[in-house]
């Protein structure tokens, strides 16, 4: 598909700019979203041999958008590790999205970030993640059953 | 609740197309005749995001972990980095698709010549071009350069500087331990540099080491030599570290 440096910039210049905002949408910080950037168009370099993929704008979708959730889980490792070991630091507000989806099992948190943040249908969402429309239908199900427990347990905590 | 806010309401008014319809109809991975391309027509909400989306430009970013800042340098990459830097990254990940037999590193101190690792360096120019160089060749201010170890034992390997002025820099990694380096195996290692305008011979010294270590104390070692040889790099003893060494000479000439 492509085979120079020349034809990455072709690449970069047609597409960098959607990989940036998303990452930035996702991470809610524009360096971070920077890194992450960098990161997607390098796996979008080293994927060239073997890239078959005849829609760029769906693969980069999800390589940027499994990037940066894997970012947000390594973040909270993190921070669970260092809390471990250290006092607990005065409160920094974590970014939204990453706070909300504390808990999400994997595979339900692509859904419930392309179905509510992206606000994309259920077809797209099933051509990005390569899974049928049903199984999005129901990973949906479950993810909104799972953030209905935790606004419950926030509530009950509240009443506390 | 924070819940409401974000993952329970759609904003987006019914039937409009989403960031990732509008993306794939501006790169014509939809066709205008899908009902995607048919809704845009009609919609001037969508055909405002549309706008919107074809305005934004790419961030100027460089490739960190490819292009890293030489502490002290004239930067190569940054937070206001270019596509320039982008491209250099891009680049020296070509020459390595196409990598060639090159010349041998100069090998120096240590033990039997098999077990020591060795050292490639990649060059990439201003220009775009990118080779992977000898010992002794003829670098610039501006030119770019990757390191690459082949080691037969597993160990850790840092890159380091002693150019004519007597500076001890750390090229890879810039801070913090030693990059890991699997055994049997050629490694390119994270992070590149950019050479600034000191002119002049610079020795690079490759530090493979069995543990792990951190760069600084790899640089106050270094300069702890550097010193003892009168500033000289030409005549560096041996730092006296758990670690083999193996030396790369270039010259920096003007631009």
């Amino acid at each position: 598909m492509w085979g120079d440096r020349n034809e990455l910039a072709d690449l970069f210049q047609r597409y960098g700019a959607l990989v940036y905002r998303r990452a930035r949408r996702l991470l809610g910080d524009t360096h971070a979203a920077e890194d992450a950037c960098q990161e997607v168009f390098l796996r979008l370099w080293r994927a060239r041999p073997s890239f078959t993929e005849t829609s760029p704008v769906t693969w980069l979708y999800r390589v940027t958008t499994n990037h940066c959730l894997n970012l947000m889980r390594d973040g909270r490792r993190r921070r669970a590790l260092a809390a471990a070991r250290t006092p607990p630091p005065p409160h920094q507000p974590d970014h939204e999205v990453a706070r909300l989806l504390e808990g999400i099992p994997e595979p339900l948190q692509a859904v419930g970030v392309y179905y509510y943040l992206d606000e994309m249908t259920q077809d797209e969402i099933a051509l990005v993640l390569g899974v049928s429309q049903r199984t999005v239908s129901n990973r949906l199900k479950e993810f909104r059953s799972l953030l209905r427990a935790d606004d419950e347990r926030d509530a009950e905590c509240e009443e506390a | 609740m924070m819940t409401e806010s974000l993952f329970s309401i759609r904003l987006r008014q019914e039937g409009c197309l989403s960031d990732f319809a509008l993306e794939r109809l501006r790169h014509g991975e939809l066709d205008a005749r899908d009902p995607a391309g048919t809704h845009l027509e009609a919609c001037e909400r969508c055909r405002t995001r549309m706008r919107a989306v074809q305005e934004e430009r790419p961030p100027a970013i460089a490739l960190r972990g490819i292009v890293e800042r030489r502490p002290g340098r004239r930067p190569w990459s940054g937070r206001g980095g270019r596509l320039g830097a982008l491209l250099a990254g891009a680049v020296v990940m070509a020459s390595l698709l196409v990598w060639r037999a090159a010349p041998r590193p100069e090998r120096l101190k240590g033990s039997a010549g098999n077990d020591l690792p060795r050292l490639g360096v990649i060059l990439g120019r201003p220009d775009g071009s990118i080779e992977r160089i000898a010992p002794g060749a003829a670098l610039r201010p501006g030119d770019r350069l990757r390191f690459e170890v082949s080691a037969r034992r597993t160990g850790f390997a840092a890159v380091v500087s002693f150019d004519g002025s007597g500076a001890v820099t750390p090229f890879v990694p810039a801070r913090g331990p030693a990059l890991p380096v699997p055994a049997r195996t050629r490694t390119l290692l994270e992070g590149a540099v950019e050479l600034d305008g000191v002119l002049g011979p610079e020795r690079l010294l490759l530090l493979s080491c069995t543990g792990r270590v951190e760069v600084a104390a790899l640089v106050e070692a270094g300069r702890a030599a550097l010193s003892k040889a009168n500033g000289e790099p030409g005549r560096l003893p041996p730092l006296g570290l758990p670690c083999d060494e193996q030396t790369f000479w270039f010259r920096k000439v003007p631009r």
